[in-house]
């Protein structure tokens, strides 16, 4: 999800290309070509600019309504609901790849959460994340928190308050309790219980990128693999 | 009529067919799906679509120009430079329409409701963005088929992507 104002302009994207099974927007305003995976212009007068980023989530319904009670949910377009498939991953699985990875360890339609932070890619795969729900790791030198709540629910943390990193552990299947201080976190990465919950603090979240391993790997070269 | 005037106008016309022909085929064919694309051949497919219209242009010049050449040679080269004429436009025509977004129908006036009201389940997924006070959940379901979505959150234009 991108921000759509840049350099004062705001743009208007279509669906216009193919880059290796990567889609390409075209903006209405200058004409330019957009990746839509990294939120780059590779072509046109804008070439060279990047969208920023704007953080989300991917959250169950029920998950959304507890978080965001007044949240609104985009309403799909009633003349195409045949299009709409809710078990399409299966079928994408079985396509082709365009990509060589035959060089790396996981096979190139491998479904991986993408990390990049502290100037280090890691790809975590989604079976690993299945069986270890929560992940302390630390990419870049940047202590993080990989928190599944099942399925491509998933959200990661920086794990860092005041400067020292959180010791988290799952307390329930709601909550993460630091070692140090024994206050309770919610999915939210916000302090409930506790020592941090008087003062509030949250812990910044950290984008995540779900997508294929070939995919993954063509953006990310340097990535590394969770093992 | 001499065949040395004859030969301009048939150049003339097939010319602009084929910068029309290739001005439709060469973005289809480098973005086909399933099939990689190298960085030249790619930044080749986005200039003729940047240029596309100037390529069309003279395409339809040129060809207009083969018609007028071949006006007095008679009837059956009239026809031959028109029908030219004909398909050079039709061509042009052609490769002005966005293959993706007749697979991928764009969603330009986006409705949104109450998670309770979207009819979807419990378990459906949506891409959470909040956005200040405001927060808005796009289904996967309908983003793995529209692909793009522009929106203003608040006052943040946003564009959707999946």
């Amino acid at each position: 999800m991108w921000a759509r104002t840049i350099q004062g302009k705001t743009l208007t994207f279509h669906l216009a290309g193919i880059h290796n099974q990567n889609f390409l927007m075209r903006d209405e305003e200058t004409g330019s070509f957009w990746q839509q995976v990294s939120g780059e212009c590779i072509a046109g007068s804008m070439r060279g600019a990047k969208l920023d980023q704007v953080h989300s989530n991917e959250l169950t319904i029920a998950r959304f309504t507890t978080e965001f009670p007044a949240g609104q949910v985009l309403l799909g377009e009633p003349g195409r609901t045949d299009s709409y498939e809710r078990d399409w991953e299966p079928g994408i699985d079985k396509l082709p790849t365009v990509v060589d990875t035959s060089d790396s360890a996981l096979p190139p339609r491998a479904l991986v959460a993408g990390i990049a932070v502290g100037g280090q890619a890691r790809a975590y795969e989604a079976s690993r994340l299945a069986s270890e729900p929560v992940i302390l790791d630390e990419l870049g030198e940047v202590p993080i928190v990989l928190w599944s709540g099942g399925g491509r629910m998933l959200r990661v943390f920086d794990r860092r308050v005041d400067g020292k990193a959180l010791l988290l552990a799952p307390a329930d299947v709601e909550h993460l309790r630091d070692a140090e201080s024994g206050s309770l976190w919610d999915f939210r990465g916000c302090a409930v219980e506790g020592p941090h919950a008087s003062s509030k603090v949250c812990m910044p979240a950290v984008p995540v990128l779900w997508d294929y391993w070939f995919d993954w790997r063509a953006y990310n070269p340097t990535t590394s693999i969770y093992r | 009529m001499t065949s040395s005037t004859r030969r301009p106008f048939v150049l003339l016309g097939l010319g602009a067919l084929l910068v029309a022909v290739a001005t439709l085929v060469t973005p289809l064919w480098v973005m086909r799906p399933f099939r990689p694309q190298g960085p030249t051949e790619l930044a080749v497919a986005l200039w003729v679509l940047r240029f596309g219209p100037w390529l069309l242009l003279g395409a339809g010049l040129l060809a207009g120009v083969a018609v007028a050449r071949a006006w007095p040679g008679g009837w059956w080269r009239r026809a031959g430079a028109v029908v030219m004429l004909v398909l050079t436009i039709g061509a042009g025509a052609l490769s002005r329409i966005n293959v993706f977004e007749k697979m991928f129908a764009p969603m330009p006036a986006p409705r949104f409701a109450a998670a309770g009201e979207s009819g979807l389940p419990d378990d459906a997924m949506v891409m959470a963005v909040r956005v200040g006070e405001q927060a808005r959940g796009y289904p996967v379901e309908v983003m793995a088929y529209h692909h793009v979505l522009n929106d203003y959150v608040g006052d943040t234009a946003l564009v959707v992507t999946y």
